[in-house]
């Protein structure tokens, strides 16, 4: 076990390594002269060379990296923001925390209506309450999030005056964020269930059960459900992380101070340091919460060893916004 | 019982004046700026004020940046020496009592003695010899220091007198001084605040109505109300003025329209027409002393549009009316001067024949420039006049040209009209009066917008030098016919419309009070 | 046991003669048949159908020129001259939102090409080589995998500005992973099989290989993969179109009139209204016809 967990570990370092040489790629296609960005316009021309010096800019670009990545790791210097001048890692922790609460809840209303919804389809399968079911969960997957973003704060907010139109001031304000992603990903959490119900309910220890004369409500809520929810709970795990940074358009349309935010408002200030090193820093995290949800996963039950380790390819369809 | 009735009768006269602005509004009027009688009433209320995009600084004049928001909050944090009264017209004492020339350049301040600083400490003569100086170093090359020279003085007489001295006496060069970005700061504050870098992070300076609480990056500037503020004319209604940014103009107006937002500014005024009947909301359209104005690169980054004939087609190929439709709301007709119909320098130098839509002429006009096969133009904008963009987008797709438009935030906007990188620009200019910094766009030391700064001529200087220095009005008048006559010739620039601003605000916020440039007076609001 | 006739017996009689009929029984035959079983699949393929038609006939059905401006009919409601209304610009919206078929399903197809081609391409090699091309490929998306695929194409788009081919590319890098993955465990699939070995055993090219035997049979699943891209590549541009990165005006891809009408969401919601029903009615039905070829082609993933 404890030979998994370091080589987990371990298979972190290149990850997070490529991670930031995709980043530091895109740092140096980036246009502008970050020189130039710092100094503002008004700068002269030996001030910015001076500046493009004293930032190593001459440098060949391996040494650039080197440098970038010794920074991470020794100082914890992701850049720092063009327009506050303040690093960008202190910028993005507190969001973390906001974002982190988003996907929290996001997660978990997805996860319990899509159960409920999979749970339903699968005891009636082929039945029009099973097709119901996929339209209902498919209509949210092919609405755009900040479409059903919009017509919620006209409900909520506008009409009824029942929940705040944008920020977050009050534990209210959590509502429609939470709600907006958390539907858009029932349509996933239908499909894993009923499919695995549906395996599990052909299995033989079921048949067993019902040869044995329990009753019907037994088998499912006992037995079924409870296999069933082992590959469930894996996804809703792998997508605490990957929604961290998918709230990108929710925590804009509702003003939502939180990771996703930052990097659109810091793209339409072509901030690019905020950009960058704050999806740098995104995708460590992510890379981190993966790496406890599937340890935490094998401690609990060592059977599922095999199967993270021999597919990342269990994690769900990265979705769209 | 009494006092019941009172109130209902408040409620009541509330209500028909809501209901009569209302009324107003619905006509499609220009109208609700600076038309309430002030407020005299404080209460512990809390006010919330969405902006469309978040400032870089809260203190301009540190760094010479002049964004709108950050002028806007600025202004309730510091006081300046004189005032501006946009009723009467008149300037009016602020922190000076009085001024007086006391030769062709230097004019003496007498300050008044009972006004403290945040820190607590009395305002003496130091302190606007301190923020004269970050005037005159800090903004070498933008409007705010465009009227000093480099040596310019700024000498304490005593505690509290101070003689200044300007590039010259231009009439109007006081009125400058009523700006925004000329408030009067001490040096022990901006010390304790962390130095000139630092106080734009946290404005805690000045001696205005508000002192600043906080700013939250990617949330919202909060300021408090001064409780002891030197005037005794002014009551701050409202206790917390709540800065907040969204750039989406729709997000803003649905944050009014549920209660979240008191005022949702600088949206596009045809957006906000349509809220013209909906009683849930109050818009608030006021035309200023701007006509935006389409501005060429012609400078030394200049692309196709160094080439006059190409400025010449893409003026034939505008649709003005179209223009003006779109980005006034029909509010205003199109402009045929470089001032606005009412100033008193205005004059009609194109006839409306003059502004209609000639294809064929931009056509052949470019195929002369020899972009017969078609042109890319790159345009740099402010998204509360996007739509004017698309329209030109349009009207020049029809002559064969592509225009590729970039709309960044306010602070990116002003970053990069200084950097050429771009061919057209739309910037309506504030020329309410003669100001000495007034063609900013021409004069080489300052790098504000594209097009104009880069590209001047001697002759182009001298008329606006005549221009802005003549004492007599009518002369004046006449002068600047000539200079836009120069202009229109050599098509250095076109008029687009008057400038409309826009806001949508909770009907029951009275008080809409306009600052230099159309801005937003946050602190006159009341209920 | 006697015979029973009863009208479902005879039906299934029925299909049985039908069988012994010496048929073309392709994997592919098979899967269509059991497509056409679904009925909620068929609804989605004739919506992609007809989408398609609009987009190939847009000039014919569209009665405007979707760039004319008239400012003389400006943001009037939906009427007979204007089916969907006109929007602030006094464009008709319906001759845009017809042509934005057009767009939006080019710039969709494009995107998924891309995809297939860059991800898809690395999963099939991963998949067939195995062993440390296969480690070396998918660790490398892992790192891929690292960034949320909307981020990531934010980020690419950000910074190579906006533009169709721009905004092709970014959806490629950002969907590069899951295609990968996707691929890949569809070619470990046919690996698997006997055939595959016996042709290894007769030694088939590897090139051959791939493109005639392991490609075909597993392009089920590819299909399947293409069909949800192709949605979710449709609901990425209209997010990206929100945030104002991607593609630039006037081109009328749903995503950017759906932006345009956003402003006018309180009070003139139509403008809003008919470009989202066109992004809904699309992904719905391209979501219909992956989730019937899920059932088509893999009956047991499902």
């Amino acid at each position: 076990m404890l030979k998994y967990i370091i080589k987990r570990i371990l298979l972190l370092i290149p990850i997070l390594l490529g991670v930031s040489a995709i980043i530091f790629i895109l740092k140096t296609v980036t246009p502008g002269d970050p020189a130039r960005q710092i100094l503002g316009n008004s700068a002269t021309e030996e001030q910015v060379q001076e500046k493009r010096e004293e930032l190593g800019l001459n440098d060949p670009v391996i040494v650039q990296y080197v440098r970038y990545i010794k920074n991470i790791v020794t100082k914890g210097d992701f850049g720092d923001s063009y327009r506050t001048g303040e690093p960008v890692l202190s910028e993005i922790l507190p969001r973390l925390r906001t974002s982190g609460i988003i996907t929290i809840g996001a997660v978990a209303i997805g996860a319990i209506i899509g159960i409920i919804l999979g749970i339903i389809s699968a005891l009636k399968k082929y039945t029009w309450v099973d097709s119901l079911v996929l339209v209902i969960s498919m209509f949210f997957q092919s609405v755009p999030e900040f479409v059903v973003a919009l017509v919620l704060i006209m409900i909520f907010a506008v009409n009824l005056h029942l929940l705040p139109a944008t920020g977050i001031t009050s534990a209210k304000g959590f509502i429609l964020p939470m709600l907006c992603i958390g539907l858009s990903s029932v349509a996933s959490y239908t499909r894993i269930t009923r499919s695995s119900m549906l395996e599990v309910l052909g299995e033989d220890y079921i048949r067993t059960a019902r040869a044995k004369g329990q009753t019907e409500n037994n088998i499912t809520y006992h037995h079924a459900l409870r296999n069933a929810m082992i590959p469930v709970a894996q996804s809703i795990g792998t997508s605490l992380g990957n929604s961290i940074g998918g709230g990108m358009v929710i925590e804009t349309v509702f003003g939502v101070p939180g990771v996703g935010k930052y990097i659109v408002d810091s793209i339409t200030q072509r901030n690019y340091p905020s950009v960058l090193g704050g999806a740098l820093i995104i995708a460590i995290v992510l890379t981190l919460i993966n790496l406890i949800v599937d340890i935490s996963f094998v401690l609990i039950d060592p059977r599922l060893k095999t199967t993270i380790i021999a597919s990342g390819a269990k994690k769900p369809k990265a979705k769209a916004a | 019982m009494k006092m019941k009735k009172v109130l209902g009768l408040a409620l009541a006269s509330v209500m028909t004046i809501s209901m009569a602005a209302a009324a107003f509004a619905e006509e499609g009027g220009l109208a609700g700026a600076n038309c309430d009688p002030a407020n005299t009433e404080k209460t512990e209320e809390s006010i919330t004020i969405a902006f469309g995009s978040e400032p870089s600084t809260l203190y301009g004049p540190a760094t010479g940046n002049t964004e709108n928001e950050s002028q806007m909050i600025a202004s309730v944090l510091t006081d300046n020496l004189v005032a501006y009264n946009a009723q009467t017209g008149e300037i009016e004492p602020q922190l000076a009592t009085a001024w007086e020339w006391v030769d062709d350049t230097h004019c003496r301040f007498t300050l008044r003695d009972d006004v403290t600083m945040t820190d607590g400490s009395p305002l003496v003569a130091d302190d606007v010899v301190y923020s004269a100086k970050i005037w005159r170093d800090q903004n070498a090359t933008n409007e705010t220091g465009s009227i000093f020279t480099d040596t310019a003085d700024a000498v304490a007489d005593d505690e509290h007198t101070v003689t200044l001295e300007f590039t010259s006496n231009a009439p109007d060069i006081i009125r400058m001084l009523t700006w925004s970005q000329y408030g009067i700061v001490s040096e022990e504050e901006v010390e304790a605040a962390g130095g000139l870098e630092e106080v734009g992070k946290k404005p805690l300076v000045g001696s205005g109505p508000y002192k600043f609480v906080s700013w939250t990056n990617g949330q919202n500037v909060i300021v408090e109300r001064n409780e002891e503020y030197w005037n005794p004319d002014y009551a701050g209604y409202f206790k917390q003025i709540v800065f907040t940014f969204t750039a989406d103009p729709a997000a803003r107006i649905m944050a009014v329209q549920s209660g979240d937002a008191d005022v949702a500014y600088a949206v596009p005024t045809a957006q906000a027409s349509t809220f013209a009947a909906n009683d849930a909301v109050k818009v608030v359209n006021y035309t200023f002393d701007q006509v935006n104005h389409l501005w060429f690169n012609m400078g030394e980054n200049a692309g196709a549009t160094a080439d006059q004939k190409v400025r010449e087609a893409i003026d034939k190929a505008l649709d003005y009316d179209a223009i003006t439709a779109v980005g006034s709301a029909g509010l205003c007709t199109p402009a045929l001067g470089y001032f606005v119909p009412g100033n008193t320098y205005y004059n009609e130098v194109y006839t409306a024949e003059e502004r209609a839509v000639d294809i064929d002429g931009a056509k052949a006009l470019l195929a002369e420039a020899g972009y017969a096969d078609g042109l890319t133009l790159r345009a740099l904008g402010l998204s509360d006049i996007e739509p004017v963009y698309v329209v030109m987008q349009a009207n020049l797709a029809q002559a064969g040209i592509t225009l590729e438009l970039d709309m960044p935030d306010t602070a990116q906007f002003v970053q990069q009209s200084a950097g050429g990188d771009y061919d057209l620009i739309v910037v309506g200019e504030y020329a309410a009066a003669r100001f000495p910094s007034l063609f900013i766009f021409f004069q080489n030391a300052y790098t504000f917008c594209i097009g104009g700064p880069k590209w001047t001529t001697d002759e182009i200087n001298a008329q606006i030098h005549d221009f802005i220095f003549e004492e007599d009005a009518e002369t004046a008048k006449e002068l600047g016919k000539a200079f836009e006559e120069t202009m229109k010739e050599s098509t250095i620039q076109t008029n687009l419309f008057p400038a409309v601003n826009s806001a949508v605000i909770n009907p029951e916020l009275k008080g809409f009070n306009t600052l230099e440039r159309g801005f937003m007076d946050p602190s006159g609001f009341y209920k | 046991m006697a015979k029973m006739h009863t009208p479902a017996m005879e039906k299934i009689e029925k299909k049985n003669r039908k069988r012994k009929k010496p048929v073309n029984s392709t994997p592919a035959y098979e899967a269509w048949k059991r497509f056409r079983r679904n009925k909620t699949a068929i609804i989605g393929l004739v919506v992609v159908g007809i989408l398609i038609l609009i987009a190939i006939f847009a000039p014919l059905i569209a009665p405007y020129d979707y760039t004319m401006q008239d400012y003389t009919a400006m943001m009037q409601a939906p009427s007979k001259a204007h089916l969907f209304g006109t929007d602030a610009y006094g464009r008709d919206i319906f001759s845009r939102v017809i042509y934005g078929t057009r767009y939006s399903l080019i710039i969709a197809l494009f995107c998924t090409i891309a995809a297939l081609f860059s991800g898809g391409l690395l999963g099939i090699i991963a998949g067939y080589f195995g062993g440390r091309v296969d480690t070396i490929i998918m660790r490398i998306m892992d790192i891929f995998q690292a960034i949320p695929m909307i981020m990531m194409a934010m980020c690419i788009v950000s910074v190579l500005g906006n533009g169709i081919p721009q905004l092709v590319a970014a959806v490629m890098f950002a969907s590069m992973p899951t295609m990968a993955r996707n691929n890949r465990a569809a070619i470990l699939r046919v690996r698997g099989s006997d055939y595959i070995e016996s042709s290894e055993a007769i030694g088939v090219g590897q090139v051959e290989m791939i493109l005639k035997h392991m490609i075909p049979n597993a392009a089920g699943v590819m299909i399947i993969f293409f069909v949800g891209f192709l949605a979710v590549s449709i609901m990425m541009m209209s997010s990206m179109s929100y945030i104002g990165v991607g593609l630039a005006a006037p081109t009328p891809e749903w995503g950017l009139i759906l932006n345009d009408g956003k402003a006018y969401i309180t009070s003139a919601p139509y403008m809003m209204f008919f470009p989202a029903l066109m992004i809904m009615i699309t992904c719905f039905a391209f979501n219909l016809m992956g989730d019937g070829l899920r059932d088509a082609f893999d009956p047991k993933s499902k």
